[in-house]
């Protein structure tokens, strides 16, 4: 349980939008089996669904379909990381720039909400890439 | 996902939503959910059997309160769940969805005078 993020990759799947649910599916039950509280485990949701959202939109825009690869680890802190990988277009979500919210609905650009939900929820966000693969790790704090 | 419609005097619109209102919770009741909005001026969204939203899910209620609020109305949330809670406030939506503990109270705040 103090691994790091070397080794199998707990879910491969396609970059399409109808693998998302059963990437849930996967996760919860990774969730249950690293006994993650159930908050945190709200938050990983939360967190994949969004990022797992942005592959499939953007990193293969364009270029041949792809795959993404993610795995849920719990480190020797307590802390659970949760990892994505594809090999789609460079995109560092930790760069992005938030909108400001405007006060009024009808003024509102919703543009990068679901980073903004990422980079609430996640304690920590790493990006890097290595070679022709976007690498992003999450980390959700214990305690 | 699924989505009911009450009317409630002084033309009040109670829209239930129940599920969860991820990427396939927000294509089931898009259309639906964006034509009563669309129609109407003074919306409560109970959202009491809504135990999941995503940031499309937040797009779906946000572009629903600039429809309503483009019209002179009034569009508000009531029976949030503490989870939903939490991600409106980390979207920093909560100014633009205003939320209600219960229906009464959501009602009375569509029926209010709009500031001048």
């Amino acid at each position: 349980m103090t691994a790091g993020l070397a080794g199998a990759w707990a879910v491969v799947l396609p970059a399409d939008a109808a693998a998302i649910p059963g990437l849930w599916q996967e996760l919860a039950g990774e969730c249950r089996r690293l006994r993650v509280d159930a908050a945190r485990t709200e938050a990983i949701r939360l967190c994949a669904e969004e990022i797992a959202t942005n592959i499939v939109r953007h990193a293969y825009a364009g270029r041949p379909a792809g795959e993404m690869r993610v795995r849920l680890a719990v480190r020797g802190d307590g802390a659970v990381v949760l990892a994505f990988e594809d090999e789609g277009a460079p995109f560092d979500p930790t760069a992005h720039v938030e909108a400001p919210v405007p006060g009024r609905a009808e003024d509102l650009d919703l543009g990068g909400l679901g980073i903004r939900l990422v980079r609430g929820f996640a304690q920590d966000m790493r990006y890097e890439r290595v070679g022709s693969t976007n690498r992003l790790a999450l980390v959700f704090a214990g305690g | 996902m699924q989505m009911s419609v009450e009317k409630l005097p002084d033309a009040v619109t109670r829209v239930v939503l129940s599920g969860q209102l991820d990427i396939a919770g927000a294509a089931q009741v898009e259309l639906p959910f964006s034509t009563v909005t669309a129609k109407n001026e003074r919306v409560v969204i109970d959202v009491a059997e809504v135990d999941y939203v995503a940031s499309i899910g937040l797009r779906l209620l946000v572009g629903a309160a600039r429809t309503v609020s483009r019209r002179g109305g009034k569009l508000v949330l009531c029976n949030v769940s503490p989870s939903v809670s939490r991600v409106l406030e980390i979207s920093g939506l909560v100014a633009l969805l205003p939320s209600f503990p219960t229906l009464g109270e959501a009602v009375a705040a569509v029926t209010a005078d709009a500031p001048a």
